[in-house]
């Protein structure tokens, strides 16, 4: 009997042994990739995590930054079927390009993992720490702030997808209270991140400056005239930030890219290229050349003209703007240009634009004074200097800074945002393409999107 | 009775290194240090996997009469999440030789009969390695910064696929072995299928891994292996054939779209359908005259063109005047109906011959190298049967549309019918020959035996399928059967041979 007793206990140690040790073999890591339990251990890792932000923006600026921005405004004339003609014409369906977010969620998904993460890493409220949450949290606002702008009431989702179980079918939210969320990050990121970085990467990463001028464009977005001036009175008043003195430079400031003008741009490189030559330059064969509007649309006498495209030709069959002037593109440029989002010109042009719409003498003659230093380098003589002036050559002060702005930021993918948010989308495109309705403004949402959530419904005017 | 307890553990690592050379100097010099440029050298990775089992069985044989067995393992994979590594999956078996009963010794002409039944669960762990952890993947770079980020979502509770099976046979043998008759009735249940389930964009995830739904197979095998003939001419014959069905039972209702999982291009998951059930348009030929089209079908909304001579003329399914994938339908199955095979080795003195034949009857092939040759989607060469008769003018009359670069109405773009063809088959798979020479004759020249055989395989098929092999199994996935994507023929070959045995 005792034997026995002592040989299930034997066994009994054998098994116990045994299972203690089948969870350590069980348990294997990946090698050569991080798994989700791994990664955002260490602070390095954490870098390399908002890195990953950035490298999202790359893809979801790559091409839409242009469909989104000026696709439907009328700057630009057209030479292909496709998506373009779907945008300029008005005729949008579920199932164009531009009306897939995926790229912009992709990004949100990668900023929701590193603003959760990042607190694990870092001692509470460490500098380091929370500058790389403020870049995370302003990426992820400028994400949010072209799903507003484009579909209107957008899934408003801040946390990170870490487990199955978690609701993945959201539904749409109020685009108000995603514009608020907008605002938090931006203010948290001006008031956390680094107020400068001292190397090139000011212009190409998110600091106090970018923050602020991202804010900047938001309020205007929202009418919020006067915080929109004190932010880009922060911005105007911030060292960083100089209008670039001479034409060549703001030539330059396109095609080289990282000019002192320059506030957030996404950078590119030989291999990370971006689709502004199959945008605007593709030998003779671009997406977008600028429209007869738009070419009748300049003051006499303005050398910006040079530097947008080939004005010798009745019909310029590129834009030199990003390329180069005079580039012909027959033998293939890579396409490396960073994209500029916001540059202190812009800037200068909202505070204007706030500044009349609060109205007033004063005020009216503050923002008429913006922009002469914008003029006077593009060597426009014509005085824009009172209300007066102003009304003769434009109807109105308003207009007249809309019309600089046209000029000044063409192409940029400003253009379709500024027409929608001063009203004026519907005057100006119906003549062009019969836009009528509101609800039209806004894109609608991809097939694609709809099929794989039965929460998600319809833009009205779509359905 | 006998019983065995058990452990065992394995372990697969997989180490990859690549590296490739260009512009070398010259042919001589073939070593890498030779070459101009070398890359590939970010195809270095490792991974690995490991498995760990208990495992118990316990056997009872009563004089060969009554035979019972019972096992139970449990398995732990490395590849599922911390939370579920393993499974259990006991089994039983039971056997009844009745034949060896009293009451069964009168019947002479049957000398052996068996009853079989048997339960069990079987489980799959074939999914990547650390697909359940979740991953996050390099070279997500902004510039020059080394950039990370999220690229599958972890899933702690993801485990085993797990299959039931239940299973009847009978064995029987007649005429002392000149006979024997094997047959099987099996139902086998698949739940918890690993499947890769589409995720919202919102989720920054295309997709996650997860054990969804039920498929259920049912089949019967019969076999018969006879010895026809045992004098001087021998002739034996064996003859299996098995009939299967298969059915998708359920399906997790949030994933599905219109009541179905898209799977790839050509197929759909559907409760109550089997795997690989394509989905498509329905192709009904092709409008001759404009005004064939007396409906006034529209292309994919009510304000779309109207379809004209020489477009396809599809099934408007929803009966609402337009053509939109609303108007996609079962167009095939590529599962077969019943496959299986019949040998008969003949033999008469020293010569003997081995003819092998395949079958399989009711499966559908969707011949997508059809839809290459005879349309121009890219700028690939078309057959002369397409170029010849595309339709051409008012009047026409051809079963190809009329032929537009990137058509806008779609008439090739389309998954649809007319590429579906049946793919049932019978085969000759192979034949041999074959003379042995006597004995004494072959020790004349001190050898112990000597054979001279001619055999073919793949000698002659008997289909209606238009493509190279009916036989296709290009497409890895077994949940997306049956498209021939120009799948390479299994090639004829004969074969003169000599065999010497010294």
């Amino acid at each position: 009997m005792k034997k026995i007793n002592y040989k299930i206990f034997l066994l009994g140690l054998a098994i116990f042994s045994i299972t203690s040790c089948v969870d350590a073999l069980l348990d294997k890591k990946p090698i050569s990739s991080f798994s989700a339990e791994s990664f955002y251990r260490t602070q390095d890792q954490a870098k390399a995590g908002v890195y990953g932000v950035y490298n999202a923006l790359q893809s979801a600026m790559h091409t839409n930054f242009s469909f989104w921005g000026e696709g439907r405004a009328d700057n630009v004339k057209i030479k292909h079927a496709g998506e373009t003609t779907f945008l300029q014409n008005n005729t949008l369906t579920a199932s164009i390009t531009s009306a897939d977010w995926t790229a912009l969620y992709t990004l949100i998904s990668r900023a929701n993992y590193a603003i959760a993460n990042i607190p694990k890493v870092f001692p509470e409220n460490d500098p380091t720490g929370n500058q790389l949450i403020g870049q995370s949290r302003a990426l992820r606002a400028l994400a949010y702030f072209y799903l507003v702008r484009v579909w209107g009431d957008v899934p408003l989702i801040l946390e990170p997808y870490t487990e199955t179980g978690q609701d993945i079918f959201v539904s749409r939210e109020g685009s108000e209270k995603v514009l608020d969320q907008i605002e938090a990050d931006l203010i948290f990121a001006a008031a956390n991140c680094v107020e400068k970085f001292n190397t090139t990467n000011d212009r190409i990463m998110f600091n106090k400056g970018s923050a602020n001028g991202l804010l900047t464009q938001v309020y205007m977005w929202r009418k919020k005239y006067n915080e929109a001036i004190t932010t880009a009175n922060l911005v105007i008043a911030n060292p960083l930030y100089s209008l670039v003195t001479t034409m060549s430079a703001w030539g330059s400031m396109f095609s080289a890219s990282y000019s002192n003008e320059s506030i957030f741009e996404v950078g590119y490189n030989d291999t990370q290229t971006n689709g502004l030559r199959v945008l605007y330059a593709i030998g003779s064969d671009a997406h977008y050349t600028p429209s007869n509007k738009f070419m009748a649309s300049f003051e006499p006498g303005d050398l910006r003209r040079s530097y947008i495209y080939d004005e010798t030709q009745a019909d310029p069959k590129a834009m030199w703007k990003y390329l180069g002037k005079g580039v012909s593109d027959q033998i293939a440029t890579p396409s490396k240009q960073n994209i500029i989002l916001i540059r202190l010109a812009d800037i200068m042009l909202l505070k204007a634009e706030a500044l009349a719409k609060l109205g007033g003498s004063a005020n009216i003659s503050a923002a008429l004074s913006l922009l002469v230093p914008i003029r006077t380098r593009a060597g426009l003589s014509p005085a824009l200097l009172t209300e007066a002036q102003a009304i003769s050559m434009y109807g109105s002060v308003e207009n007249a800074i809309l019309h600089e702005r046209s000029i000044e930021l063409c192409f940029e993918g400003h253009r379709w945002f500024d027409l929608v948010r001063t009203g004026k989308a519907i005057s100006t495109m119906q003549p062009i393409n019969g836009l009528s309705n509101e609800k039209n403004l806004v894109w609608p949402i991809s097939t694609n999107t709809i099929d794989k959530n039965p929460n998600i419904v319809q833009n009205e005017f779509y359905r | 009775m006998s019983g065995l307890l058990g452990f065992s553990q394995q372990e697969w690592k997989t180490d990859v290194t690549g590296l490739n050379g260009s512009t070398f100097v010259s042919d001589d010099i073939r070593t890498l240090n030779g070459a101009g440029t070398i890359s590939g050298q970010e195809v270095n990775v490792a991974y690995g996997h490991s498995m760990a089992s208990f495992f118990a069985r316990g056997a009872y044989d009563y004089k060969g009469k009554y035979l019972f067995e019972v096992n139970l393992r449990a398995d732990g994979s490395s590849r599922f999440g911390k939370n579920n590594r393993f499974g259990y999956f006991p089994s039983a078996s039971a056997a009844w030789r009745f034949s060896d009963e009293n009451w069964f010794k009168p019947i002479k002409f049957v000398n052996d009969a068996k009853l079989r039944f048997s339960v069990g669960q079987t489980g799959n762990e074939a999914i990547d390695n650390y697909t359940a952890q979740g991953t996050f993947i390099t070279g997500r770079n902004y510039l020059t910064n080394a950039g990370v980020a999220p690229y599958q979502m972890p899933n702690a509770d993801l485990s085993w696929e797990t299959t039931t099976q239940y299973n009847l046979g009978l064995d029987l043998s007649f005429l002392y072995g000149r006979v024997d008759f094997i047959f099987d009735a099996y139902i086998k249940n698949t739940k918890d299928l690993l499947y890769d389930v589409p995720m919202p964009n919102t989720t920054g995830f295309t997709s996650v891994i997860n054990n969804v739904g039920e498929v259920q197979n049912k089949g019967l095998e019969f076999s018969v292996i006879s010895k026809n003939l045992v004098d001087n001419f021998k002739w034996n014959t064996t003859f299996n054939i098995s009939f299967n069905k298969n059915k998708v039972v359920s399906l997790p209702q949030e994933v599905l779209v219109n009541g179905y999982i898209q799977n790839g291009s050509f197929h759909i998951l559907k409760e109550g359908e089997p795997i690989s059930t394509f989905f498509g348009y329905k192709y009904k030929g092709i409008y001759a005259y404009d005004t064939d089209n007396v409906d006034q079908l529209r292309h994919l909304n009510s304000t779309g063109k109207i379809f004209k001579g020489g477009d396809v003329i599809w099934e408007d399914i929803d009966k609402n005047g337009y053509i939109d994938q609303n108007d996609r339908t079962i167009i095939g199955n590529a599962q077969p109906l019943f496959v299986g095979g019949l040998t008969n080795d003949f033999s008469y003195k020293n010569f003997s011959l081995n003819v092998f034949l395949q079958f399989s009857y009711g499966n559908d092939i969707y011949n997508n190298v059809d839809y290459y040759r005879n349309s121009i989607f890219s700028y690939n060469n078309v057959s002369t049967e397409f170029y010849y008769n595309a339709w051409r003018n008012q009047g026409d009359v051809t079963e190809y549309p009329k032929v537009v670069r990137n058509d806008p109405m779609q008439n090739e773009a389309r998954v649809q019918s007319r590429w579906v063809e049946d793919g049932s088959y019978l085969k000759v798979k192979s034949a041999t020959f074959a003379y042995e020479f006597p004995r004494n004759f072959v020790s004349k020249f001190k050898l112990q035996s000597l054979k001279l055989y001619v055999t073919g395989s793949n000698l002659l098929t008997f289909t209606n399928y238009s493509g190279y092999d009916p036989d296709v199994n290009t497409l890895s996935s077994g949940l997306r059967l049956g498209v021939d994507y120009g799948s390479y023929p299994q090639s004829r070959t004969i074969l003169f041979g000599l065999n010497i045995g010294f």
